[in-house]
This record gives structure tokens, C-alpha cells and sequence, in this order.
């Protein structure tokens, strides 16, 4: 999502194939070393992997860039990539975990996860600033993701404490680019997923994901 | 010196990401201090300026913590030229996700050693010979990963084939024997003198001394040859 997002604001053409992660075909395992997505094919030949090089590749074939110049600024971005992404591994589990003890446990984590960005963001706009950067795009997902579960994330007061974070959430969430960065049925999937797997987080809160499932069947894709 | 600019690395013994930090750092003959942490018994202040706490760190003056350690690696390349790291955005693109290939491969061979499970020992086993024939493909006929000259990508490999060697002289199995030019390369880059410098003298001792005390796969199919007892011809259990 991150890449895609990145590629909607860039407004790079491109085309675009999903595939399954349970059902790998198999020309893509054949192109990709690590059999994980996302990766960009470049003409032919050229297969790109790992989603922060594909970004940071994106970002400098596409003018301006927005990934400081600077050596150390660079780094320090570079060390935020992989925090989000840790941060997401987290939600994922929080999500899909079958088990109450985990769950709680997970919560606990992300929680000390959401106070580390806040205190990251302190009264900025974006992650550096009044301007967006790269950066910003790896929490993009997390955002989108939050969203989905937003009143039983209230409830079990995940990101009370943060206001911060919640503004820049809905900050990154107004862009353009968040939306287009995501496919329609989004929503729909994931909370499909949560009930096939039969989480903690679906079974202690039955009728939310009933009517999310309702409401998310009942709307045309756009 | 000016303290904004002293660096600091926080690494473990052991640990492949630190040595390949270090190995760059030995490499560009960076100044730097080096403190080194038990993972298992992290101390407070390492836990308080970490925030995935991880190993390795680099500390940058008093308050300039940066984690990660391909980051690390791209960092000190920029701050002392001429880079080894290409300009050409593709070339870079294929490189960083090369990084990431080679932190794979070092986390199967690190799980392969320390297994304690036979399951996960075979398994990690397999993965290890897939990733093998990938790097392979990579090299083709060059003598580095991106052809004649070295570059950074070369550096974060080190630490994969420092660690086949301590297997190799340790147990009589060489796991690259289906891998000629792999083999070749391997040796190129761990003869490098960075290569050497890049790791703690006591590596090896300490790796040995991990994989007995953890009880591992490795050590209860091959005791002999951890405790020193007179060596038998064969490896017992890389026969295949």
C-alpha cells in the first residue's frame, strides 16, 4: 500500500497485477527471491524488490524528490521506514490473533509503538515538517488500517492517550493519494480475513464486524 | 574532537548486522568508539535510545541514534567518499533490496546453526541452498556482485561467508561445495582485510561456544567434533 500510495501522488503510469499470497503463481515466484510483495518490474527484465527500495527508487526518477538530501536526516528516515513497518507487523497480530493473552499483549506493545511516533511527530504536520516526505507514506497503512476497526479501536482506547497521532492520522488520511493507494474492497477483505480466521478482535465484538460486513457488501465498488 | 561528530557503535559479539557495520567502518577507517552489549540482559540506557532495540546502533554525537543496520552502512558510505554505493537510481534500488536479500540469507544460516529443533534444522537447510543458487545467478562470471570493482552491496555478504567458515573449520562439510563460484567469491571477500578487522577476535570461540551451550541440532549430531575428541573421517550428519 505504501508503494502504491507513493505511486498515486507521484503520478506514475503504471499497471498493476494482484496476486495471492496463499496461492503464489508461479511466474512470480520465479521472479521474486524473497516470494513477498510487493515488486516492481521494470520493461522485461528488471524485477525490484523490497518495498523502501521500490519507494525510495520512485522517488528519485520522479522530481522533486521528497526524501531529504541530507546524510543523517536520510538515515534517521530510513530508521522510521522500518519502525512503521515494525508498527504494522504489530496491528497485523493485534488483528488476527487468535489468542486473548496475545492480544492484549499486542495491545500493550502497539500502544508503547503509537507513543514513539507521537513523540517523533511533536506539533509538526508531517514527519519533518510542513511538508510531506517519503517517510510519511510507510504510515499511510497503518492509518487505513486504524480506520477500518475506528470504534473498537476507541474503545479499547489504543490511541486515546495521542492526540498527535491521531491528527496526523487524519492528516495523511485527507491526501488524495491515501485513497487512491488502496484498492476499493479494501475494508471488505480484511474484515473478511478477521472472520476466517476467527480473531480474538471478531469474536469479542460480533455485531461491529456484522454490520461492517453488511455495510461493506451492500456498497457498489467503485 | 568536536562531540557532535564522535560515533559511537553499540553492537554484539556475535551478532551478523553488527559485523557488517563494523566491516564498512574498518573499511572507510571511520573513528569511532565501540561498546558492546549482551542482547539476551539489555542494559537501560541501550533500551532507552532504541527504539526497535536492536543491534547494531550508531550513536552520532550526544543524541543521534541511528538503527538498522543497511542504514547504518549507507550512511558512513556517504559521509566518507568516494561511495561504494552506485549513483544510478535503478542500480541503487536493486542493491538495497540486495541488502535485504543478504539479511535473509544470514538469519536462515544463523537459525540453521542454532537450531535446536531437527524439523527447523532441515528445513532452514533447504531454504539455505535456494538462497545459494540465487547469489549465484547474481554473480555470474563477476568478480564482485556488480562486476569489477567493490561496492557496498559486497560488504554486507561478509558476515555469510564468515560464518561458513567457522562451520567449515569446525565440522569436515563444506556447504558451498555445489557452489564454484560462490565459493570463489566467498573467499575473495572474507580475504579482504576489512574482512578480517570487522569481527571481534574471539568470534569464532564465541559461535563454538553458543552452539554447545544451546544444545543445537549441529552440536548433538556432531559432538565430537565441539569437544575436541579425536576427529572421526566423516561428518555424520551432512551426509546426504
Amino acid at each position: 500500500m505504501r508503494v502504491l500510495a507513493l505511486m498515486c501522488h507521484k503520478n506514475i503510469k503504471f499497471e498493476i497485477k494482484f496476486i495471492e499470497m496463499h496461492c503464489k503463481p508461479e511466474w512470480f515466484v520465479k521472479i521474486s527471491p524473497l516470494s513477498r510483495v510487493p515488486i516492481l518490474m521494470i520493461g522485461d527484465d528488471i524485477v525490484l524488490f523490497e518495498s523502501d527500495a521500490i519507494m525510495e527508487y520512485i522517488d528519485e526518477i520522479s522530481p522533486p524528490q521528497i526524501m531529504p538530501s541530507d546524510p543523517i536526516q536520510k538515515a534517521l528516515d530510513r530508521g522510521k521506514f522500518e519502525y512503521a513497518s515494525e508498527l504494522m507487523k504489530n496491528m497485523s497480530i493485534f488483528v488476527f490473533c487468535y489468542d486473548e493473552e496475545k492480544f492484549f499483549k499486542q495491545r500493550e506493545l502497539l500502544k508503547k509503538n503509537i507513543e514513539q511516533v507521537d513523540k517523533w511527530l511533536e506539533n509538526k504536520k508531517y514527519m519533518n515538517g510542513d511538508q510531506i516526505s517519503l517517510v510519511d507514506f510507510c504510515f499511510i497503512p497503518i492509518f487505513v488500517n486504524l480506520n477500518v476497526f475506528k470504534p473498537i479501536i476507541q474503545q479499547c482506547e489504543l490511541t486515546k492517550d495521542f492526540p498527535k497521532f491521531n491528527k496526523y492520522g487524519d492528516t495523511l488520511l485527507s491526501l488524495p493519494c491515501s485513497k487512491a493507494g488502496k484498492v476499493p474492497d479494501y475494508e471488505l477483505l480484511v474484515v473478511e480475513g478477521v472472520e476466517k480466521v476467527n480473531s480474538y478482535l471478531y469474536r469479542s465484538n460480533p455485531c461491529f464486524f456484522k454490520s461492517l460486513l453488511e455495510i461493506n457488501t451492500r456498497q457498489p465498488t467503485k | 574532537m568536536d562531540k557532535r561528530f564522535k560515533h559511537t557503535l553499540v553492537a554484539h559479539k556475535i551478532c551478523p548486522f553488527s559485523m557488517k557495520v563494523l566491516t564498512v567502518m574498518r573499511h572507510k577507517n571511520v573513528k569511532f568508539e565501540i561498546k558492546f552489549i549482551e542482547t539476551h540482559n539489555k542494559p537501560e540506557w541501550f533500551i532507552r535510545i532504541s527504539p526497535l532495540g536492536n543491534v547494531p546502533v550508531l550513536i552520532i554525537g550526544e543524541e543521534v541514534v541511528l538503527s538498522e543496520s543497511a542504514i547504518i552502512m549507507e550512511y558512513i558510505d556517504e559521509i566518507t567518499p568516494p561511495k561504494l554505493m552506485p549513483d544510478d537510481p535503478l542500480q541503487k534500488a536493486l542493491d538495497r533490496a540486495k541488502f535485504e536479500y543478504s539479511n535473509e540469507i544470514i538469519r536462515n544460516l544463523y537459525s540453521f546453526i542454532f537450531s535446536t529443533e531437527q524439523e527447523k534444522f532441515v528445513r532452514q537447510k533447504e531454504c539455505l541452498i535456494k538462497h545459494f543458487k540465487w547469489i549465484e545467478e547474481q554473480l555470474k562470471d563477476k568478480k564482485f556482485i556488480n562486476g569489477n570493482e567493490l561496492s557496498l552491496v559486497d560488504l554486507s555478504f561478509v558476515p555469510l561467508f564468515v560464518a561458513l567458515n567457522m562451520l567449515k573449520s569446525t565440522l569436515p562439510c563444506d556447504m558451498l561445495k555445489d557452489f564454484k563460484r560462490l565459493k570463489i567469491y566467498g573467499d575473495m571477500i572474507t580475504s579482504l582485510p576489512c574482512s578480517k578487522t570487522g569481527r571481534v577476535p574471539d568470534y569464532e570461540f564465541l559461535m563454538i561456544d553458543g552452539i554447545k551451550t544451546q544444545n543445537t541440532v549441529l552440536y548433538r549430531s556432531n559432538p565430537c567434533y565441539f569437544n575436541n575428541d579425536s576427529k572421526p573421517q566423516g561428518c555424520c550428519f551432512f551426509r546426504n
